[in-house]
């Protein structure tokens, strides 16, 4: 069966629907989540995240524009909610460590457990390792699949930034794998 | 594709824990539902202002003429 349209699923949640709701967080919840996890690099934070960036969704939903398209507003929202927390963090000066300023080889992923592979792993770690502003181009454009303009708009920069910042940050991540790269037959 | 590109397309998909998932699911339904009442209880309290405006008032003043009508005829009628 067809997906309904973004514009179907605003009016929906607009309506107070929740099968519109369940539509989309079927659909978002597993991908924003992953997004989160590793933007983070804390399971915990990411599920309260999580949670605050769905239940926006649902309190604003009657403000949305029809035209809203959904998945860019849930990155955006979630992206923007971690942002707040780690300025929260920055002013609480005991909790530097959650900033990733400790060299962050220390702070395992939390998806260490869980990833297929050796490879997988070290991409978890290398992504990690890298500045927030390069992880979250990378998450949002090689991981979540956003087009370079709607990364753009989803971190508040313009498109030629955005494609600059992918570029550097593919070079940084790059840096940071050639040790574990498998040779080329 | 590079190596590197190629490595972060294929990462896992992990999924939140499925308790947790479902709580955060009520939470947000609960919220949508709240709004769902806040659009139907004006339709409602439109009606109720409606019939205590008008329609009780206009009932009430119906019946009272009826009856200073009926009153005044019958009188009228003993007279004569």
């Amino acid at each position: 069966m067809a997906e309904p349209s973004d514009s179907k699923l605003v009016e929906g949640l607009a309506r107070g629907d929740t099968r519109a709701f369940d539509s989309l967080y079927a659909r978002l919840r597993a991908p924003l989540y992953a997004f989160l996890v590793r933007l983070s690099g804390q399971t915990d934070l990411a599920q309260d995240l999580l949670q605050e960036t769905w239940l926006r969704l649902a309190r604003s939903a009657a403000q949305l524009p029809l035209d809203t398209e959904l998945r860019p507003w849930l990155f955006t929202v979630a992206r923007n909610l971690y942002r707040s927390h780690r300025r929260w963090v920055l002013l609480d000066g005991k909790r530097l460590q959650q900033l990733g300023w400790l060299p962050s080889a220390a702070l395992p992923s939390p998806f260490d457990g869980a990833a297929a592979n050796a490879t997988e792993r070290a991409v978890e770690a290398a992504l990690l390792r890298l500045s927030l502003e390069h992880r979250e181009v990378l998450l949002l454009c090689s991981v979540s699949g956003f087009e370079p303009a709607q990364a753009a708009a989803i971190l508040g920069i313009s498109d030629v930034a955005a494609r600059q910042r992918l570029a550097r940050a593919r070079a940084k991540l790059r840096e940071s794998l050639e040790p574990c790269e498998e040779p080329s037959p | 594709m590079s190596f590197e590109e190629d490595s972060l397309r294929n990462l896992s998909l992990h999924d939140v824990d499925p308790r947790r998932a479902e709580q955060i699911r009520q939470r947000a339904h609960a919220v949508l539902r709240e709004r769902e009442q806040a659009v139907c209880r004006p339709i409602a309290m439109g009606w109720s202002r409606w019939y205590h405006r008008l329609i009780e008032p206009g009932v009430l003043i119906a019946l009272g003429l009826t009856y200073l009508v009926w009153t005044v005829q019958d009188t009228v009628a003993l007279f004569h």
